[in-house]
């Protein structure tokens, strides 16, 4: 458990640092590193870590900007894909980075037990 | 067994992350699928595009390139007001704001002027890009480019203006881009002259592109020339032309008085090509000016509603412009310095569109089969090649050649026709003067009627009826631009492209141009009706309005003492002659004996109807509708023929007194049916008609005219989410000509007292980010008729109305 709480602050923390200059899937390269100098018990525990860990950060930092922004634009994104609410495009936001961050830690692990 | 299950999640990762960085097309869904990882992830994603709802704050921007500094105050609407010590340093502050505010609308803009859409939104868009370069669009602007040069001290601030715009550009990390380019998954590029050029361009492509050449030549052979005159008259005896009918012409024409162009078209082949789109006609501006004698606080007064294609980001981006030899306040083109629309501490001036047709075809007679050369004047001509290279998203660039004649380019190609391949000349082909800048410039600056009159010297297209006003008393309108002077009918129809001679005769000097100073009458006033009455010696046609200026001159004539109020109920106003002449008429020749009781209270709906297209109202929903059917009916072996090639309509105003003067002419006979129709039956049945299609919607609760005309602002890029449907009044033929698209895209009353006060508003906002509250901000005060009192500042400290903040460059 502590290795996941840990794994998890370590890819928001660097991945926040990385993303705000670097491209979006960058995230993805940070979570793979941290899955692997960690090694999570299973590739299922360490999916669930990239997964928590990415989707708690692009979630909260779009959520912060929504209500920044008064969820004008998310209002008007949903709209563009199916009349989505500006919640279900936060959780929409959540979930994609979620997928691309689980895969992340999960190609780490799967890649230390390459060579362990 | 390892190594599989990582290369295997690797691979899917890889092409996970693959399918989100890119854009796809799924056969089933009309656009592409945007980079979902791009366009989601909150760090440069649309998130980033939400603007904070808490005013931005002060800045101080660094630019090397600026002479001095250059203070940008906004106010409460995002208005910048740019205060610089110089011209140059203006030009280039207001580049950099334009992009700052409107970078996608510029950059799509002069791709779609330009032909260049294919190259981002793929192959979808081709067919538009063919068709701009064959206009020659990007060949024309590069023209005018050249003529610019010519111009040092007017070129530098285009390239002033240039540096603008780039200077924000640098500025941009793929976090800030404005949100289109993110969804449609392209990247902003650089500014350059040609792109300002290319702005002109495409807006003499609305204004000064319409003609019905191919559909006049068609319709002349098909009826001869009795007919033709008799369902196509050039001059509506109803007309209230801008200068005042019976105004005598005290100089000569440039031409011989006798000439006649030769008629060809009598011997011409029916052209079958599909005309292109053309640009919607005569959409509905107005403009006016009262003089003081005739206003309640003795000043003059000046109204302008330019009417285009509703848009969101807006067309108009609204600016002050200030340095120490100017004050100018009004509306700006995104893409071009200067205010277009405006005001300034003495004069103000609006524009409507000059409906004179500009843009007409040749037809080519070949010298030999391989089309490289042909005869001009009893000797050959090789053809010139321009190999358009259009870029496809995707895939293999298309390289389209086009050949330019002595006319122009050829648009019109039909390799299965002889003698149909046709030339374009356009007056927008033309280099011109290259003084397009230093005209707008010349007019923020002016300070009186003289100052006026040279300014429009310099203006060429397109053409614009401009008004005007001053402090110091003087009304005044110019029917201004570059004029072909032309020989009688010449332009009508399409023309034999083997002589010289039927060339324009040259331009219609600028001091016989029509124009009205002071008229006795105490106004002055244009809608895009007829320049003049027929007296003018030159001869012109085009497309023009019957019905607004006729309106706005009764009420102007009725008003003996004019405030600025009046002028903004002129501008809302809904009341349409068209309807209180045609409806009448309909009324009488409808039978009622067979109706039933709810045909009969459609009767009664639209009988006591006041001819205003009020929003709440049903009567204009069935009223316009019935007016379609009765068209359609009465020239339905007009629509038959059309299906086969293209043919000119005879005009509303025309059908109306065919209607009154000859109802049982053969025209009003239904071709499909045995008997013989007479105007009555056509009228009959098509109410009957008009009955049928609205019976469901009649049967809704709230159904009523705005339901049934269903206004939108449509976003440019067509995102719908990102469009604004509207809910309110007006028509075509009314002052407030609201259609489906179309409408007023800037409402302006200006006070000419000892300090000049404005009124504006437009349906949009000065932002163009749908991620800001000033995106669309105004659009709701336009809909309901309201104004905005405009902050023109004195100087930069002046605090008349709060700020949001200011941008320092320095």
């Amino acid at each position: 458990m502590k290795k996941f709480l840990i794994s998890i602050l370590l890819i928001t923390l660097i991945g926040f640092l990385l993303q705000s200059y670097f491209p979006w899937w960058t995230v993805v390269i940070v979570a793979a590193i941290v899955g692997f100098m960690i090694q999570s018990t299973n590739g299922f525990w360490s999916y669930l870590t990239g997964f928590v860990a990415v989707a708690l950060l692009w979630g909260i930092y779009a959520g912060y900007l929504d209500i920044q922004n008064g969820h004008l634009l998310s209002t008007k994104m949903g709209n563009l894909f199916g009349a989505l609410s500006s919640g279900s495009m936060v959780l929409l936001t959540s979930l994609i980075g979620g997928i691309v961050g689980g895969f992340g830690t999960l190609i780490g692990y799967l890649g230390k037990q390459l060579i362990t | 067994m390892k190594w599989i299950k990582f290369l295997l999640s690797l691979l899917l990762t890889i092409g996970l992350v693959y399918f989100l960085d890119n854009s796809h097309k799924i056969a089933s869904l009309p656009t592409e699928i945007p980079p979902l990882g791009k366009l989601f992830n909150p760090f440069s994603g649309f998130w980033q595009n939400g603007e904070s709802t808490t005013p931005s704050k002060n800045q101080v921007l660094n630019f090397p390139t600026l002479k001095e500094e250059v203070t940008v105050v906004y106010d409460e609407r995002m208005v910048p007001h740019i205060f610089a010590q110089n011209e140059e340093d203006l030009s280039f502050a207001h580049g950099y704001i334009m992009a700052e505010h409107r970078l996608w609308q510029m950059d799509f803009l002069t791709r779609f002027a330009g032909g260049r859409l294919a190259e981002v939104l793929g192959k979808g868009l081709l067919a538009n890009d063919r068709l701009q370069r064959r206009r020659g669009m990007i060949w024309a602007a590069e023209k005018t480019v050249e003529a610019w040069k010519t111009h040092p001290a007017e070129y530098a601030s285009l390239t002033a203006f240039t540096k603008g715009v780039n200077a924000y550009v640098a500025t941009l990390s793929p976090a800030d881009y404005p949100i289109e380019f993110k969804i449609l998954n392209y990247k902003p590029e650089n500014w350059e002259p040609i792109k300002s050029a290319l702005v002109i361009k495409y807006m003499a492509q609305n204004l000064a592109g319409r003609e019905t050449d191919l559909e006049a030549t068609n319709a002349l052979k098909l009826y001869g020339k009795e007919t033709f005159d008799f369902l196509y008259p050039e001059w509506n005896p109803k007309q209230d032309p801008i200068i005042p009918k019976g105004t005598e012409y005290e100089w000569e024409s440039v031409l011989e008085a006798t000439e006649q162009t030769p008629t060809l078209s009598e011997v011409m082949d029916f052209l079958k090509h599909e005309p292109y789109t053309k640009p919607a006609e005569h959409l509905g501006s107005n403009n006016w000016a009262v003089a003081g004698e005739r206003t309640k606080n003795g000043h003059p007064i000046l109204s302008s509603d330019p009417h285009l294609q509703l848009t969101l980001p807006s067309i108009w981006f609204e600016s002050q412009l200030h340095t120490p030899s100017m004050n100018a306040y009004g509306v700006c083109i995104p893409g071009f310095p200067g205010v277009v629309i405006g005001f300034n501490e003495d004069i103000a001036w609006g524009q409507t569109n000059v409906g004179q047709d500009v843009l007409d075809w040749y037809r080519i007679k070949w010298a030999d089969e391989e089309k490289t050369t042909y005869w001009l004047d009893n000797k050959k001509q090789e053809v010139e090649y321009v190999y358009e290279t259009i870029k496809i998203k995707g895939r293999t660039p298309l390289i389209d050649t086009v050949k330019y004649t002595f006319w122009g380019p050829i648009v019109y190609e039909a390799d299965s026709l002889p003698r149909h391949d046709l030339a374009m000349h356009w007056v927008a082909h033309d280099p011109g003067n290259g003084q397009e800048a230093a005209s707008i410039l010349e007019l923020n600056k002016a300070k009186n009627y003289d100052d006026y009159s040279s300014a429009l010297v310099k203006y060429e297209t397109p053409a614009q009826n401009f008004v005007f006003a001053a402090r110091d008393g003087d009304i005044a309108l110019k029917v201004n631009g570059k004029l072909p002077v032309k020989k009688d009918q010449q332009g009508r129809f399409v023309q034999e492209g083997d002589q010289t001679e039927n060339a324009w005769q040259g331009w219609i000097p600028k001091t016989q141009v029509p124009q009205i100073k002071n008229p006795e009458r105490g106004y002055v006033s244009s809608a895009n009706q007829h320049s003049t009455d027929p007296s003018y010696p030159y001869y012109y046609n085009g497309g023009f309005g019957d019905y607004r200026g006729r309106v706005a001159n009764r009420f102007l004539d009725s008003l003996n003492i004019s405030t600025v109020e009046d002028m903004m109920a002129m501008q809302n106003s809904n009341y349409s002659i068209f309807a209180e002449e045609l409806l009448p008429l309909l009324l009488t020749h409808l039978n009622t004996d067979n109706l039933s009781d709810e045909q009969q209270s459609l009767v009664n709906t639209l009988k006591e109807w006041d001819y205003h297209f009020d929003k709440e109202k049903i009567a204009p929903a069935l009223f316009t509708v019935w007016w379609d059917k009765f068209y359609e009916l009465t020239w339905d072996e007009i629509y038959t023929t059309r299906e086969s090639m293209p043919i000119l309509m005879p005009e509303n105003w025309r059908t109306i007194t065919l209607l009154e003067e000859t109802p049982n002419h053969v025209f009003f006979d239904d071709k499909r049916t045995t008997e013989k129709e007479t105007a009555k039956e056509i009228v009959t049945t098509s109410f009957l008609e008009m009955a049928e299609e609205l019976k469901d919607k009649l049967n809704q609760e709230d159904f009523n005219w705005s339901q049934q005309k269903e206004t939108i602002v449509q976003h440019l890029g067509r995102i719908s989410s990102f469009s604004r449907t509207i809910d309110n009044g007006g028509y075509r033929y009314a002052l407030n000509a609201i259609s489906r698209i179309h409408g007023p895209s800037w409402r302006m009353v200006i006070e000419l007292g000892d300090r000049v006060k404005g009124y504006g508003v437009f349906p949009g906002g000065q932002s163009g980010n749908p991620g800001s509250a000033y995106y669309d901000d105004s659009v709701d005060e336009w809909t309901e008729g309201k104004y905005h009192e405009l902050f023109f500042m004195k100087d930069q400290d002046d605090r008349g109305q709060p700020i949001l903040f200011t941008q320092r460059l320095k």
